[in-house]
């Protein structure tokens, strides 16, 4: 008889005979000790910035926001008056005067293409590649106006889902180099292969590119691909149009959406039919991008899925 | 409490004065003197009313008044009187000029006589009976009040398996020794006073996208309080009499009636129980959702985790380690940004969901009897708030039963019954719209509370993500409601032609009128269309008129009893149902009427069935100087549902008892008694399988579709056929303070009907019902009682019952290889025929599995090694054919029952404990495989080696048995906290790796192994979360042993002593605790599985008809409840 099955029966017969009390066996409490920790979370909204202190156990929160401002707030906002790039720091301190520093480096009112390539002075260009850890807003959409959800996918994308849930974890270390002169680089790392969509890959080598296929009931694998030197093209704004099986005459335009076009074979994130991609959102650290997806063997190369994705900053 | 009295007394005179007269009226002669006194009974000196005091060697006499008084003209002084009643020993008493004679009775200690009520409701004297006939009396039923009456047999009948889906108002399944039938629910055939009660287990509904709701059968209607007797016909011997119907064995319900000569009494009874939720599922509330544990380690040593978005799995970052993350819930910051929360557990989610169910059971009952007429009435309101929010179930019952004697000849009798159950939402059980599923699927970083507030403007709900449904808006916006009436009684007319010939016929009808519906508002994620609404309306009736004459003859040392009779049963079932079309949905949300469905999606249909029987029968019993006794009975049935030409069919058995101990005086034996008896019973078909018609199936442009069935119909069913024979030994000893019962029994069932074997498509049908097999249960029933302690003050008394069965199929048609009773959970149950050859045991309930795929190879280095898949699916192979893993039947059940009295004061304890068998949960397959399920974190085994590399690999070695050679399903590695491997996720690694150790690789044609790679530790090996561990393609990970010992009734009651009462008009108080149906011990449930609750109720298909089916379960997962009840009976 286990201790939980003793314990009721114990209870029982102080039920029976006293009051009607409670008879119940808590579950084991995780009782491990929390250490003192700081952290910062932080957004920007043009120039002003929202700060938290995310912090364990700390007692006193000191801020300092790289422009000789100053704030004891454990959750401050502060409007910087310039653009550029700052570092915050935050000091936290606990009960016992021990201190933690933490910091953060901000690009404020930069402009989207230097967010991209790192700006003139980044000679190396700026090197991003897929997240692993994806975001809220990443998930398998149907290339229709709204990029709906597809039903059969979860939404958003779980962390490491290529990898755990595809077996594609290769994915995930593709890099992709902007330069701020319009030069652009892949590497396609160890499997010399890239993510790419399953039909493109039939359509175009027969099957003979696939390298792995653990995305296949999504429509997704990876192929063989050979950078080639390539350059970009990236707007701000414009109406895209591309294909679609759920726009009229196969065709939907995408309204004042940023966009990134690249020259011969290149791309970004996914090789499949559509090389143009749109920008969600960009950020110093990460942007989303929405990559177009054919996977339907009724309309070869017409757009049916998009995969919206986030990208991180290599460093 | 005067006028009582004064009523009381007057009526007391009344019948002493008819008495006299009744007795001037028999009297030939003037009295030549007056005797009067008091008779009481010797165990508590009360008085006893209606002892027939008798002058010897005449036929004159009196009986008792209400007060035990009695008085009686006898001719001489020196008579002899003899007092007599039944369970009493008989005193013959010389007068010897006496005036005055107080007499005390005893108790018959024999208990010989005792009387049973056996087939046709015909009372015997058990001694008599030549089969085991099980009888439960009134107070076994209602010491500790249960909802349906069955389960108060629970642990107090040898050969008995009772199931039922959960609280109050749902279906029991009652099995009497073991399932004989392969196509049937093996219903027995219930008969209360005379009224047949078919209690199937098809009144599972509910509208909607997985939305199967138990909305109780028949039996659940049934009022335990007014129940005197349940007398439970094993075997075909005892039921042999009910022909076609007895195949799986009768259970007679005997209802309480006014006693001749019993002063009126009013009782009044009040039951409350508190359910007490205490036990829960074994989850982990120790990582949030996720599949990846990510920890600082992985973050650069940040504390702020990637996002915790509800998405599946719950291996996510620990919980309570002050990490931070975006949750579903994240307040937002000045720029709409979701700010990340602390990662904290909610461990009591569930128990935060269900609520301290209440039952109140209040009845009042009224008896009178007086010289014209007895009757009893009675109501009793039940009202039950379930352990689920939203959740309740009322049942109203009356009843009354009345008999008169017209003359000292003719006497007519009536019993009816109205009862009226209803609920306003049952909650649905199995997966989909359980609310408790929604419950468990909350993840562990989640608080339930927080989406207990759901309703939002509009239709939306409130809640954590879009994939998973809200445990409360189920709970409450789900309604399953429905309104039963059933109607039942009969009208019956006993006629005495002569002392030895009588003649009985009756009237019986049972009928009832259901209305379920279905309510669903949206926001249920599988009927995403404005909810749905579906309404049925089912009307049942059965009547059945009998007659039955019977002639008994005492010839001396030979007395005889020779009954013959007939029967006319007739049914009728009708429905019309209504429901929008699965997902179809309503044109407006929350408007629940038929017109509220799209015409294009109404679903709509009605059925008529009828079916008749009609029978005669005779049974003869002979008795040689009441030591031997011989029964013979015969039937022969008429049946509607079967062919023509063979719808004649004959069933007789024979039984015999011989009383040794009345054959030869053997010391301190009371009683010794051996008994065999032999019978054959049947058990014919649903009305309309003979022929094939053709069913609407929609429109196809203006025209109607008509298609035949896809099942063909057969036009020569026979009947099934169930032959057994069976052996006993009764012995009482030592004034009865030891009793033994014995019976060993065997039951070959032939022609079983089985539905839905296939066949070519080339016929038109895809299946057909036939008449296969040969199917033998063996079972061996015991009891034993005996009482160590009998004193005037203290008695202690114990009762054992002890069963086992076996079902082996011997026998099935060529062609058909098994029969399935169901496919769940990557493993099946089905029945083989036995077969030495193939090594099949044949036996009913088996459950079969696939185990690991291994290295065949004996000449390679991994012979027997666990085959693995590669890369990311690094997990267990398994085999393509499934081996006998359990069984889902017990090797036996013990019921043990101790009464423990002092006093006034009483202790009652029933024990059940069932050894033996198997089950499958689905429930923790599912909940394992998404990680909310403990297991799947005791199934990890940390190395305490963190990288891979020769010495993990020695380790592996090490445990090879239990880590290579076992079918244990253990993983290595673990949690970030606990021995987890690093896992590369391109860029960032997360420590919450595990793997599987085996090897990968193939066998070629000659059957050596190629070995493609290791995975037993070293560089190389594969590592996957630990999220994803559950070994999704086997069944035995999530089997159990059924074993259990439940405390089934305790109850500690108390009779307020007379002598506080006597002043008052109370006749009687009695105050008792209790409660009911407490796990004790699981041999093998660290999940909380109920083993008794491991079936699923559904209206299955395959090769069986509507069932539960045994040995596998489906979220039937309520939580283990410590019932408290308390109980006040007062007689007036």
């Amino acid at each position: 008889m286990n201790t939980s099955n003793t314990k009721v029966l114990l209870g029982l017969l102080v039920c029976f005979f006293f009051i009607l009390s409670s008879c119940s066996s808590d579950d084991d409490t995780n009782t491990g000790i929390i250490p003192f920790t700081a952290d910062i979370f932080h957004s920007v909204n043009g120039k002003a910035v929202a700060f938290q202190g995310i912090t364990n156990n700390a007692s006193s929160w000191s801020w300092d926001f790289g422009d000789g401002s100053t704030s004891n707030q454990k959750n401050p906002i502060h409007t910087y008056t310039e653009g550029g790039y700052y570092t915050a720091v935050l000091t936290a301190a606990d009960e016992t005067g021990a201190t933690l520093v933490k910091e953060v480096e901000l690009a404020i009112d930069i402009t989207p293409y230097v967010l991209l390539t790192g700006g003139a002075t980044a000679e190396s260009g700026k090197t991003w590649k897929l997240s692993s850890a994806h975001s809220e807003g990443d998930y398998f959409a149907n290339a229709d106006a709204e990029l709906s959800a597809f039903d059969g996918a979860p939404a958003p994308l779980p962390a490491g889902i290529f990898g755990a849930g595809l077996g594609m974890g290769e994915v995930y270390e593709d890099e992709f180099t902007f330069f701020f002169d319009g030069n652009y680089e892949q590497d396609v790392k160890a499997d010399g292969a890239v993510f790419s969509g399953l039909l493109y890959q039939f359509v175009t080598t027969g099957g003979a590119g696939i390298v792995n296929d653990g995305g296949a009931d999504f429509g997704l694998c990876t192929g063989v691909f050979t950078p080639e030197a390539a350059t970009f093209t990236y707007a701000e704004s414009e109406n895209m149009t591309v294909s679609s099986v759920y726009g009229p005459g196969g065709m939907l335009t995408y309204n004042g959406v940023s966009t990134l076009d690249f020259s011969g074979e290149a791309f970004i994130g996914l090789k499949d039919f559509e090389q143009k991609v749109i920008i969600q959102e960009l950020t110093d650290n990460t942007m989303r991008l929405v990559l177009f997806l054919a996977a339907s063997q009724d309309f070869i190369g017409v757009n049916t899925n998009a995969v919206i994705l986030t990208f991180e900053v290599v460093k | 409490m005067d006028t009582h009295n004064h009523f009381q007394n007057k009526v007391a005179r009344y019948s002493a004065c008819l008495s006299f007269v009744l007795f001037l009226l028999f009297s030939s002669y003037i009295s030549a003197q007056t005797v009067t006194g008091t008779v009481s009974s010797a165990a508590d000196g009360m008085p006893l009313p209606g002892v027939t005091v008798l002058i010897k060697g005449t036929t004159s006499g009196t009986s008792a008044d209400f007060d035990g008084n009695y008085t009686i003209d006898i001719p001489d002084a020196n008579s002899t009187l003899v007092f007599s009643y039944l369970g009493f020993e008989a005193q013959d008493i010389e007068v010897a000029g006496r005036t005055t004679i107080n007499v005390v009775m005893n108790e018959d200690a024999q208990a010989l006589d005792e009387v049973v009520v056996t087939a046709l409701g015909i009372k015997r004297e058990e001694k008599s009976l030549g089969y085991s006939v099980e009888n439960v009396a009134a107070e076994e039923l209602t010491r500790v009040a249960q909802e349906n009456v069955l389960n108060s047999l629970s642990g107090k009948v040898a050969g008995v398996t009772l199931n039922n889906t959960g609280g109050a108002g749902s279906s029991v399944s009652m099995v009497i020794r073991g399932a004989i039938s392969l196509s049937s629910d093996n219903q027995p055939l219930f008969v209360v006073d005379g009224v047949p009660i078919a209690n199937t287990l098809n009144n599972i509904g509910g509208f909607g996208d997985r939305n199967p709701v138990d909305y109780g059968n028949a039996i659940s209607d049934l009022d335990p309080q007014s129940i005197e007797n349940v007398s439970i016909l094993k075997g075909p011997s005892a039921a042999a009499l009910y022909g076609s119907r007895a195949g799986n064995g009768v259970v007679l319900i005997t209802t309480k009636k006014a006693k001749d000569k019993e002063k009126m009494k009013v009782n009044f009874t009040s039951n409350t129980v508190f359910d007490v939720p205490y036990r829960y599922l074994d989850t982990q509330s120790q990582f949030a959702n996720g599949y990846f544990s990510f920890s600082p380690e992985s973050q650069g040593g940040s504390y702020i985790l990637p996002d915790v978005i509800p998405a599946g799995g719950n291996g996510g970052p620990e919980l309570d380690k002050g990490y931070y993350a975006v949750q579903w819930n994240s307040p937002l910051d000045a720029n709409g940004v979701p700010i990340p929360t602390e990662l904290v557990s909610y461990p009591d989610n569930v128990k935060e969901f269900v609520q301290t169910g209440i039952t109140t059971t209040n009845s009042i009952t009224i008896t009178n009897s007086t010289e014209a007429l007895n009757y009893r009435m009675g109501v009793t309101a039940l009202d039950n708030t379930g352990i689920i929010p939203n959740s309740d179930f009322k049942r109203n019952s009356f009843s009354l039963s009345a008999s008169s004697k017209f003359s000292d000849k003719l006497e007519a009798s009536t019993n009816v019954n109205v009862v009226h159950g209803y609920a306003d939402n049952r909650p649905a059980s199995n997966r989909g719209t359980n609310p408790l599923q929604a419950a468990y699927s909350v993840p562990a970083n989640i608080n339930i509370l927080d989406v207990k507030d759901y309703k939002l403007p509009g239709t939306d709900i409130y809640n954590f993500s879009s994939d998973y449904s809200n445990p409360w808006f189920l709970a409450n916006e789900v309604n399953n409601s429905f309104s039963r009436f059933r109607v039942y009684g009969n009208f019956a007319l006993d006629w005495k032609v002569s002392p030895s010939f009588n003649i009985r016929t009756s009237y019986n009808l049972n009928s009832f009128n259901q209305t379920q519906e279905t309510k669903m508002a949206p926001g249920y994620n599988r009927e995403t269309n404005n909810g749905t609404y579906g309404i049925a309306k089912t009307d049942g009736l059965e009547t059945n008129i009998d007659l039955l004459a019977s002639y008994n003859k005492d010839l001396g040392d030979f007395d005889m009893t020779i009954s013959a009779g007939g029967n006319l049963m007739y049914q009728k079932n009708n429905g019309l149902i209504n429901s929008a079309a699965t997902g179809a949905g309503l044109i407006v949300p929350n408007l629940f009427t038929v017109d509220n469905i799209a015409p294009a999606t109404l679903n709509y249909s009605s059925y008529t069935t009828e079916r008749g029987i009609n029978s005669v029968y005779g049974l003869a019993n002979f008795g040689f100087k009441d030591m031997l006794y011989l029964d013979v009975t015969a039937r022969n049935d008429w049946s509607s549902t079967l062919p023509v030409d063979n719808r004649s069919y004959f069933y007789p058995s024979a039984s015999l008892s011989l009383l040794v101990s009345e054959l030869v005086s053997i010391p301190k034996v009371d009683l010794l008694k051996v008994r065999a008896g032999w019978a054959r019973v049947g058990n014919d078909t649903s009305p309309y399988q003979l022929s094939s018609y053709f069913n609407n199936n929609g429109q196809w442009e203006n025209a109607v579709l008509y298609s035949g069935q896809s099942g063909l119909n057969t036009p020569n069913l026979e009947p099934e056929e169930a032959t057994s024979q069976e052996i006993g030994i009764d012995l009482n000893m030592f004034s009865n303070r030891l009793r033994f019962e014995g019976t060993y029994y065997t039951v070959e069932n032939r022609n079983q009907i089985v539905p839905n074997i296939p066949i070519p498509g080339s016929s038109g049908y895809n299946s057909v019902s036939i008449n296969a097999g040969v199917l033998e249960s063996k079972g061996l029933e015991l009891s034993l009682g005996f009482t160590p302690v009998r004193t005037e003050n203290f008695n202690w008394d114990v009762n054992l019952n002890y069963t086992t069965n076996e079902s082996t199929i011997l026998e099935l048609s060529d062609g058909v290889d098994y029969i399935e009773f169901w496919s769940e959970n990557k493993s099946v149950s089905r029945g083989y025929v036995a077969n030495a050859a193939t090594g099949e045991d044949g036996l009913v309930g088996n459950i079969y599995s696939p185990l690991i795929k291994r290295v065949t190879d004996v000449n390679s280095p991994y012979y027997n090694y666990p085959l693995l898949g590669s890369g990311e699916d690094a997990e267990w192979l398994a085999q393509d054919e499934r081996v006998k893993v359990g069984n889902y039947n017990p090797d036996f059940v013990m019921g043990l029952q101790t009464t423990l009295s002092y006093k006034n004061l009483s202790l009652n304890l029933t024990f059940d404990w069932r050894s033996g068998g198997q089950y499958m949960s689905q429930t923790s397959r599912y909940m394992v495989e998404d990680g909310y399920g403990q297991q799947i974190l005791n199934n990890l085994i940390n190395p305490g080696i963190s990288e891979p590399g020769p010495e993990l690999k020695q380790w592996v070695l090490d445990n090879a048995d239990l880590l290579i050679y076992g079918e244990n399903f253990l993983s290595i590695g673990g949690p970030p906290s606990n021995g987890g491997f690093a896992q590369d996720l391109g860029g960032s690694v997360v420590y919450d790796g595990i793997f599987n150790a085996g090897v990968v690789g193939t066998h070629d044609e000659n059957g050596n192994f190629i070995l493609e790679s290791e995975n037993l530790g070293e560089a190389g090996t594969a590592f996957i979360p630990f999220s994803v561990a559950n070994p999704w393609d086997f069944g035995t990970p999530h089997m159990f042993d059924a074993d259990y010992v439940k405390l089934r009734e305790v109850s500690l009651s108390y009779d307020l002593p007379s002598k506080f009462i006597e002043r008052t008009a109370i006749d009687n108080l009695s105050v008792s605790l209790y409660s009911r149906n407490i796990m004790l011990w699981t041999k093998d449930s660290e999940f909380g599985i109920d083993p008794e609750r491991a079936f699923q109720a559904e209206t299955s298909s395959g090769n069986r008809g509507t069932q539960f089916k045994q040995g596998i379960e489906r979220y039937n997962v309520d939580p283990w409840l410590v019932p408290i009840g308390i109980k006040i009976g007062i007689t007036f």
